[in-house]
């Protein structure tokens, strides 16, 4: 940028002036070459993405053509493995697909109002405390690998569930996984949240509680209103790790490829063992070479996990666009 | 010679010391296809490299031994890794590896001509259906564990154990240890399909059936070396998980570890396997690492075909 106006800039008077130009054509010259190497950078990454996709696209065509799409998203049959032994398998990715945003949607459920507290906590009820513990608290968490949510859910919180859980049942299932999904992405939401509360204008603040509003009025009808962008933002990103989270989520849903009857059992369907997308994926890590059925369904299963990725990472660029211009 | 063949500590009714003492160590199988004939003599030493990979599970067999054989031959160089037992078909079938070590016989990999390979038996994997403790039970028949796994028996009281429901945890689908199984103790019978979970790590098993929180009916079924005091592990129609009644035939649930090679494998993989086959291996070491000698039976259990 600097490079843009420097012909016009007189010499610093006690410069050496014959020094100058060169200087600015120096930097001329690496401002254009850190351009490209930005430019190639982002453009890389850009590459990467659609390799993925288009490597995935592939890899999924042979379920296209084999099972047909009508019966990989129309069919709760999920038997991917089964023909490595006995039988034929079959590849109906209903059970996994649902279970996926059944398990992310509770996960979100827990994780949002818990999330919003914390961000809110931090920005406006004790920024002190907010600022010296709560954040670093919450960053640590950030770090903390899936492995070990899981491994502590399975070993803590899943024996729990065995109480209340139905006969038989080992306290797997939706609701142990939506539990530790939530923990792992509370401080997602909260982080973003928190810095999109933080990054308000003061005046926003300051004008609402001159004009004789409490602060729990301000806060709700005030701060979380013009921070919803944000807070949006942390919602959809907390969304898409769930919903790319396996390890954690194996360890704990019992991974049953048959969706728990809600319509029978009410709530005790929640402690069914159930499946997502990640899982099923994993699941056929160790027969790849001797499954190519089963491996081309699960090629299938990461393409529209990435598509839906790609789905809520648009809606959330569309919906914070929104936002602003009405805002403006 | 009384030798201890499973370190599985002691369960009520389990007595898992054997008699391993056969003077003759030909581990022939029936199988056609299978070719364990293992030589008393000792091994030669053959120069050279080669790589084995496939069966965690076998992994450390198959490692022991390569340790073993290249410290008694100077020149020889075995890499083993692992990938599991499809990766060691399809390696061995497409040439990656000389030696693919496999938990399941070469008939359940489609994608791979049994003709093409050669099956050396090398070693006998024992299973175990196993139990949490507060299910009461030590012995069901065969048929009632096939109901059980079906999912039409759900409480352990139906087969003489205390009135809780039954935890089914069953293994994936493509697992050596569910495919034994299925085989051997459910012969064509379905498992059920809504268990309490499926499992693929031993580990995650035993902590599901014996683990501090784990159900009092929770069952499934374990590589019996790897069954700990946490669980246990059932006797069928009353013969028992043992190298006593896998030799006497009463006990159906077990299968042979397999190493393939290609037909004509080369030399050093074939005095490698002559090795692994050979009474000093398998007396000495076989047993410690969890398996029953090749000798033990010279049966085929269902999963072998």
């Amino acid at each position: 940028m600097s490079g843009q106006g420097g012909g016009t800039v007189p010499p610093a008077p006690g410069r050496n002036a014959a020094g100058a130009p060169a200087l600015r054509r120096r930097s001329r010259l690496v401002d254009r070459s850190a351009r490209n190497v930005l430019f190639a950078g982002a453009a890389f990454n850009v590459i990467i993405v659609v390799l993925v996709v288009v490597f995935l696209a592939v890899h999924a065509a042979p379920t296209i053509k084999n099972i047909g799409l009508g019966t990989f998203f129309g069919s709760t049959n999920w038997q991917p493995d089964a023909g490595i032994s006995f039988g034929t398998g079959s590849f109906g990715a209903l059970a996994p697909i649902f279970g996926s945003f059944a398990v992310v949607a509770l996960a979100l459920l827990i994780a949002v109002p818990f999330a919003i507290a914390v961000a809110v906590f931090v920005s406006d009820t004790n920024p002190v405390i907010g600022d010296r513990a709560i954040r670093p608290a919450i960053e640590v968490f950030v770090g903390i690998p899936s492995v070990v949510y899981g491994y502590v859910g399975l070993l803590t919180l899943v024996p729990l569930l065995r109480h209340v859980a139905p006969p038989g049942r080992d306290g797997s299932g939706v609701l142990a996984a939506g539990i530790v999904l939530a923990v792992m992405v509370i401080p997602t939401i909260a982080t973003i949240s928190a810095d999109g509360l933080l990054s308000l204008p003061p005046p926003l603040r300051e004008g609402s509680l001159a004009l004789g509003a409490t602060r729990w009025q301000t806060i709700w009808k005030v701060l979380l209103p013009a921070a919803r962008p944000s807070l949006i933002t942390g919602v959809v990103l907390g969304f898409a790790r769930a919903m790319g989270e396996a390890l954690a989520v194996a360890l704990v849903i019992g991974d049953v490829n048959v969706i728990p009857n809600i319509g029978k059992e009410g709530l005790q369907a929640l402690l069914e063992p159930f499946t997502t997308m990640t899982v099923s994926i994993t699941d056929g890590i160790d027969k790849l070479a001797i499954n190519p059925d089963g491996t081309a369904a699960r090629y299938m299963l990461a393409l529209v996990l990435v598509v839906v990725t790609f789905v809520s990472i648009i809606l959330v660029r569309v919906v914070s666009r929104r936002r602003a211009s009405g805002a403006a | 010679m009384h030798l201890r063949l499973l370190a599985v500590p002691a369960i009520a009714g389990l007595a898992l010391v054997a008699c391993g003492s056969d003077t003759t160590n030909n581990g022939t199988g029936t199988s056609p296809s299978a070719s364990t004939s293992a030589s008393s003599s000792p091994a030669p030493c053959v120069a050279g490299s080669i790589t084995a990979s496939g069966s965690t599970a076998l992994q450390p067999l198959v490692k022991k031994a390569a340790d073993l054989y290249q410290a008694k031959c100077q020149g020889a160089t075995i890499t083993v890794s692992g990938g599991g037992s499809s990766t060691g078909l399809s390696n061995v079938a497409s040439g990656v590896s000389d030696i693919g070590d496999s938990d399941v016989p070469v008939s359940n990999a489609k994608s791979v001509d049994p003709t093409t390979v050669k099956d050396n038996q090398v070693a006998v994997a024992v299973f175990a259906i196993i139990a949490n403790p507060g299910a009461g039970v030590t012995n069901i028949t065969t048929q009632q564990a096939r109901d059980i796994f079906a999912g039409t028996i759900t409480n352990w009281k139906t087969v003489g154990g205390k009135d809780v429901p039954i935890t089914l945890i069953e293994r994936k689908p493509g697992s050596g240890t569910r495919l034994a199984f299925d085989k051997d103790i459910m012969a064509g019978t379905p498992e059920s399909t809504t268990p309490a979970g499926t499992e693929d790590s031993t580990q995650t098993v035993l902590t599901k059936v014996g683990g501090a929180g784990a159900p009092p009916g929770a069952v499934s079924y374990i590589v019996v070396s790897s069954a700990d005091n946490t669980v246990v592990a059932l006797s069928l129609d009353g013969s028992k998980p043992t190298a006593d009644d896998v030799k006497n035939g009463k006990y159906k649930y077990f299968a042979h570890e397999h190493m393939y090679t290609k037909s004509t494998p080369p030399p050093l993989a074939a005095a490698f396997i002559g090795y692994i086959l050979s009474d000093e291996f398998q007396t000495s070491q076989v047993s410690a690492l969890g398996y029953l000698p090749v000798a033990t039976t010279k049966e085929q259990s269902a999963a072998d075909q």
